[in-house]
């Protein structure tokens, strides 16, 4: 009987262990409405949106590794200028200290390429970042683009 | 040989008024990112739809949309097709059949007619999507003054970008283009210009 108390405490940690690493308590910084818009059939790519709000006196970069079923990941911004819309790709974004990096669409984002199996709304993604050579795991949730409103929309 | 001070006087007088007439015309073309459209000859295409050919301006409606992309634009192409269909949808059935939306892809490398129609009609199941050869491609851009550039970037999985024009075009059923609005920000823009010009 103890022995089996001890397991569930044991299988309660674990899972407690994960969800501090998926949410992070670190309170120099949080991320906030990470998402990612269901493929548009027929398109090779899609693309995902987050908030990191920096609280600490350090800059943080910002580099997504990889998110599963996607085969491939970057991170672009779209730039506007006169009548053009280019898409710039870049490394990393970096967060300077007491700012917030906000992935919005028509701005920063990141471009995912080929789901290597269908995707659902309301469907959760794990999106591998390096935050400062530190790896943290963030859970995206797929979103249909009916969802997008004015709000969301980056204004220059 | 010195100027007359009623020379410099005229002379800076025409300085002020060719600059003012500039800016006056500036502000008539562009005006909160609307165009008001310069005298444009009509807008004439056929292209591949399914097994059968559109023709415009033969089967246009009362009012055409128009947005240049391509269906591997993860962001901006997406984020304009989505408020158009949101317009679409906020509005009357009897309006929604005066108004066609037409999505044409510039990317003649990668997409084909199928491609573009069914990345188009997932935004609203009436929308058209539509792309031909580089040929039929730059002869329709440069009819609404638009224009792409397709970048290599091999740093990129996809191996390519494609600098376009971001503006949705208003045609009407003569093939005139009567207004366009650039780098759409709302809704409420989108059916503001169609109230205008229904």
């Amino acid at each position: 009987m103890k022995k089996q108390i001890l397991f569930t405490l044991f299988i309660a940690a674990v899972g407690v262990s994960n969800v501090w690493a998926k949410t992070n308590h670190d309170p120099a910084w949080f991320i906030s409405k990470p998402r990612v818009y269901l493929p548009t059939p027929g398109a090779k790519a899609t693309a995902g949106y987050l908030e990191l709000t920096n609280k600490s006196k350090k800059s943080i970069t910002v580099e997504l590794k990889e998110m599963k079923p996607f085969k491939h990941v970057e991170m672009h911004e779209t730039v506007k200028e006169n009548e053009q819309a280019k898409m710039i790709q870049v490394d990393r974004f970096e967060v300077l200290p007491d700012t917030k990096l906000e992935l919005v669409p028509g701005g920063k984002h990141l471009m995912l390429f080929e789901p290597q199996k269908p995707l659902k709304v309301g469907q959760k993604l794990k999106g591998v970042l390096k935050l400062n050579d530190k790896t943290s795991v963030i859970e995206f949730e797929v979103i249909p683009r009916e969802t997008q409103t004015t709000e969301e929309h980056h204004h220059h | 040989m010195p100027r007359k001070p009623l020379q410099t006087v005229a002379l800076v007088l025409a300085f002020f008024v060719i600059i003012s007439g500039l800016i006056g015309a500036g502000a008539y073309l562009f005006s909160e990112g609307q165009l008001m459209a310069p005298q444009m000859p009509p807008v004439t295409f056929e292209f591949q739809d399914q097994d059968k050919t559109f023709q415009f301006p033969a089967q246009a409606a009362k009012l055409n949309l128009f947005y240049f992309g391509y269906t591997n634009c993860p962001d901006v192409c997406p984020l304009t097709l989505t408020y158009l269909g949101q317009t679409l949808r906020s509005l009357p059935e009897s309006t929604q059949q005066k108004i066609q939306v037409i999505f044409v892809s510039v990317d003649h490398e990668h997409d084909t007619p199928e491609i573009a129609a069914r990345f188009a009609s997932s935004f609203f199941p009436n929308f058209k999507g539509f792309t031909g050869s580089k040929e039929q491609i730059d002869s329709l851009i440069r009819k609404f003054h638009g224009s792409y550039v397709i970048e290599k970037n091999e740093k990129s999985y996809l191996g390519y970008s494609i600098v376009h024009s971001d503006r949705v075009f208003f045609v009407n059923k003569s093939g005139e283009v009567i207004t366009s609005l650039s780098h759409v920000q709302s809704v409420q823009t989108i059916q503001q210009a169609i109230e205008e010009h229904l």
